[in-house]
């Protein structure tokens, strides 16, 4: 096994390569191609309308990227519906509702259509119409200005939960000589502590392997269905996860796999497992801890795997048996009975795996919470098999998703790239996505060091901003700020100069590629209005400073090298999809592709980049005990604390506001803050709700429907009581992303963004690590509204 | 002439609303009007023998077809399956003529019959 010296070195100096910060195996290098292919034609005609093959993601966002065909209008181009795709092996026809009311966002009223610059003051809803060319040119003498008055870094790129624009916008900042690119989230507590952590120990990725990366699906051969699956702090048939599509589990149940829940409400999905394991939220560590210690004790861990490939198991052995059940019984509330039923069914069940959601990431403790949760599926022997939890593939060789950091190592100088907010503070931001760390971009922004602002569809104030008063203000200060987007939002209203119209996924080129597979996003309908995709603007923005050589030059950029050298948004994905041996054209007539997935990749030597087997890290082992978060300074066992807030770290809160706040579950109606104004998916959900126990609604007097106050020390908002048994006496679960695209959009109301908006009760609170913030587990009260509230 | 029907296994149905919208979408109906409409049951926890609450929940979707539903006559001319069973994100629903789902319906609990009047 290979191994690197790390004692000598200083912790600036660790991290900084893109071999470290490995994403996704396999990245750069055509692999060997499943011996599968599309039954279907990628274009075709059906009953007069033009049928089109493509990958749905953004925008409006997903976080799926399900095959679907869309219908069109042969002579208008115009768009008629959307089918999903039965032959496509990751949906297999299936789609969610967003999908299928997408036609009331293709021609909803509301929609951006053209280009405009504001003309009264930010936030007074007064647009005017300009050109393209005219918004560009704006943008690039801004942007050009700013960055060589005040440097690049001072020039931050927003974006949501990126999907293919994520590494657009990266290599947009990138152009400008920014590091900075990011989303407003404290903590980037959304998948980020788990990726990081997964990165910096098993040298790259895993999920669990519901037989995704197999064109076969259920079919293949080689894919076993997992006996035991524990579904953990998530909500997958409802929210469909990050790649993820939640009803793989369903499918595995029928299949006789066995569930365990981890959740502290009463899901469909906690109610229909085998064990269901109601935790008090935040305190999954000691619970994950508590499982490996009967796993442990019990002798029923797998001696072979770890003796060879891990590292550290005996002080990760002796951090876990060092508690006591007693005491993870009293500090998770979970019966100890049912800790222990769970780790032996866990165990004794091969494979197994876990699927595992956001509450990881949202508790300021995300980073050991992610590495005692990961240690189960490891020391049980359950990584890289089938069944089991498997690395991420760059799907045919392309690495999209690092490619967020596509621009970060050849665009920017070593000194540039150290410029990255939390670069040097939080090294753990240098494995994973290369963004900036958002807290402390925060404070640049109050301080006024940010002077630019890209905005490319990231509905912040609304969606992702904790404390959400300093995120709003704070983005009044910097000089300029630029917005895609394909809806005007409480975000660009208040604060941005210039908006320019984004392209649906129905109309737009672009790439998907995560994970599994590969596909073309092809544009399957004419574009409304003027709009451009993401990429396109991104481009035509470049191109301004690829030709501008006195920038070049303030900025030490070689006058050779041209950061968008491409003629059009189809030789951008030529590029992007190279490593495959397709052209983009190409991979629309053949998508999607999957490569021949390899099990066990750590003993055939195809983990590291030096071709030894072993993983990715610096012992070449999985590091149980992280060698890393020593040098960074870090403990390197995971290791239990409190939620910040909570009854045990703050008792006089706690007898204040006496109720646990879970905030974020999903609807299938909305992604984020998206689809309010969508009439067939806002009637699912027509008011934002928070539910509340039976007993506890009528120890506050609160009934069905009634608007209720949510709130503590921050502040308060207002939301629906939904009075139901899914959540607890001791809780209540909130939803976010709430915003009223039918109300007054003008300053002070602002679509009524402050209205229902929970991040109003929500501190910017990175855990030790930089990521992991306290989001699904604070402390409330709630009242009922009076009638003058309303 | 053969009746149509669309069996449901509810064991499975997970509640995302897909059939729902999918069927809203299809006949572009218009708000509040559903060929079919996902009714929720539960949770609520099951009572023991001294009438205490247990940790076992009740807690079933059952998409609820309406008689709208003309199980998508346009489609089935097409050779397409309804849009609902089509689009069913849990693969809980199958459609087919009813002597056959019959058959289905006597091989595994927690299922039922549809048949519309259109049928």
């Amino acid at each position: 096994m290979g191994e690197q010296v790390l004692e000598s070195k200083n912790r600036d100096d660790i991290g900084t390569s893109k071999e470290e910060n490995q994403f996704n195996f396999g990245a750069g290098e055509r692999p060997e191609m499943q011996d599968w292919k599309h039954p279907g034609e990628w274009q075709y005609m059906e009953d007069g309308m033009l049928v089109t093959r493509t990958s749905v993601w953004s925008a409006p966002g997903c976080h799926e990227g399900c095959g679907v065909l869309v219908y069109s209008d042969p002579e208008t181009g115009r768009f008629i519906k959307v089918e999903g795709d039965p032959d496509d092996p990751y949906n297999r026809g299936a789609l969610c509702p967003r999908c299928l009311a997408f036609k009331q966002v293709e021609f909803h009223p509301d929609r951006i259509l053209h280009p405009m610059k504001r003309i009264g003051e930010r936030g007074e809803n007064k647009w005017q119409r300009i050109t393209w060319d005219e918004a560009l040119e704006t943008c690039y003498k801004e942007f050009r200005r700013i960055s060589m008055t005040y440097g690049g870094e001072s020039i931050h790129c927003l974006r949501g939960t990126a999907r293919d624009n994520q590494w657009q916008v990266g290599r947009l900042a990138n152009t400008f000589n920014s590091p900075n690119e990011y989303g407003f989230l404290s903590g980037t507590a959304c998948y980020l502590p788990r990726l990081s952590l997964m990165i910096m120990t098993y040298g790259g990725m895993l999920i669990a392997d519901f037989s995704q990366f197999s064109a076969l699906r259920y079919n293949d051969p080689e894919w076993q269905c997992p006996e035991c699956t524990i579904v953990w702090g998530c909500n997958p048939t409802i929210s469909n996860p990050d790649f993820f599509m939640g009803h793989w589990v369903t499918d595995a149940m029928k299949l006789g796999c066995k569930l365990i829940s981890v959740e502290p409400r009463v899901t469909w999905l906690a109610a229909h497992a085998d064990i269901h394991l109601m935790l008090r939220p935040g305190t999954d560590t000691a619970l994950a801890l508590g499982m490996a210690k009967v796993i442990i004790d019990e002798d029923l861990y797998d001696h072979d795997f770890v003796e060879r490939w891990c590292y550290g198991f005996d002080e990760f052995a002796a951090r876990a048996q060092e508690l006591s059940l007693d005491e993870v019984e009293k500090m998770t509330w979970v019966p100890k009975d049912k800790i222990i039923a769970a780790a032996r069914l866990f165990a004794n069940s091969h494979p197994a795996n876990i699927v595992w959601g956001l509450a990881v990431d949202m508790q300021s403790q995300g980073t050991p919470c992610a590495a005692a949760i990961a240690a189960l599926w490891t020391i049980t022997g359950n990584l890289d098999i089938p069944g089991g939890m498997c690395y991420t593939a760059a799907p045919m060789g392309v690495d999209q998703p690092s490619a967020g950091a596509w621009g970060y190592y050849d665009l920017l100088s070593e000194e540039q790239q150290k410029k990255r907010v939390g670069w040097h503070e939080y090294p753990m931001y240098r494995y994973g996505l290369t963004q900036a760390m958002p807290d402390m971009c925060l404070e640049e922004m109050e301080q006024g060091k940010v002077k630019g602002v890209w905005i490319q569809t990231s509905n912040g104030i609304a969606c992702m901003s904790c404390e959400t008063e300093r995120w709003y203000k704070a983005m009044k200060k910097p000089e300029f700020i630029a917005a895609c987007d394909i809806f005007m939002t409480p975000t660009i209203q208040s604060s941005a100069d210039i908006v320019m119209p984004v392209q649906t996924w129905a109309e737009k080129h672009s790439v998907r590629a995560h994970y599994y597979f590969l596909s073309a996003i092809t544009g399957g309908c004419a574009t409304e209005g003027e709009a451009k995709s993401d990429c396109e603007i991104n481009r035509e923005l470049a191109q301004y400073f690829d030709h501008d050589e006195e920038f070049k030059k303030a900025i030490g950029r070689p006058l050779d090298q041209n950061a968008w050298p491409w003629q059009t948004e189809d030789e951008v994905y030529d590029e992007i999809v190279k490593p495959s041996g397709f052209t983009f054209h190409e991979l629309m007539e053949n998508g999607p592709v999957y490569q021949k997935y390899i099990y066990k990749k750590y003993e055939k030597g195809l983990m590291r980049p030096d071709g030894k087997p072993g993983f990715n890290t610096p012992t070449g082992r999985v590091e149980l005990y992280s060698t890393l978060f020593q040098n960074f300074g870090y403990d390197p066992l995971p290791y239990i604390e409190e939620p910040g807030i909570g009854p045990v770290s703050t008792p006089d809160l706690y007898e204040k506001y006496p109720l646990i706040m879970i905030t974020g579950a999903r609807t299938t109606s909305f992604f984020h803050s998206e689809h309010r104004q969508i009439p067939y998916l806002r009637q699912l959900t027509p008011d934002p709700w928070v539910q509340i126990n039976p007993k506890t609604a009528a120890e506050h007097n609160i009934n069905e429907g009634d608007w209720v106050w949510i709130e503590n020390h921050r502040g308060r908002c207002r939301q629906r009581a939904r009075v139901t048994y899914e959540v607890g006496e001791h809780e209540i679960a909130a939803q976010h992303g709430w915003w009223f695209p039918e109300q007054d959009g003008a300053e002070p109301n602002l679509y009524g963004f402050r209205q229902s908006n929970i991040n109003q009760l929500l501190a910017n609170k990175p855990g030790a690590t930089g990521f992991g913030a306290d989001l699904k587990c604070t402390l409330c009260k709630i009242y009922r509204c009076s009638e003058e509230d309303l | 002439m053969t009746r149509n029907g669309i069996l449901v296994d509810y064991q499975y149905c997970t509640g995302c609303y897909s059939c729902e919208v999918a069927c809203q979408a299809e006949h572009e109906l218009p708000l509040e009007q559903w060929g079919v409409k996902v009714m929720q049951n539960g949770p609520w926890p099951i009572k023991d023998e001294n009438g205490e609450p247990t940790d076992r929940y009740v807690y079933d979707f059952i998409p609820a077809f309406t008689k709208i539903c003309d199980l998508c006559a346009d489609r089935l001319e097409k050779g397409k399956k309804p849009s609902c069973v089509f689009h069913c994100q849990a693969k809980c629903m199958k459609f087919g003529p009813v002597d056959e789902l019959v058959g289905d319906l006597a091989d595994k609990p927690q299922q039922y019959l549809w048949v519309p009047p259109c049928a």
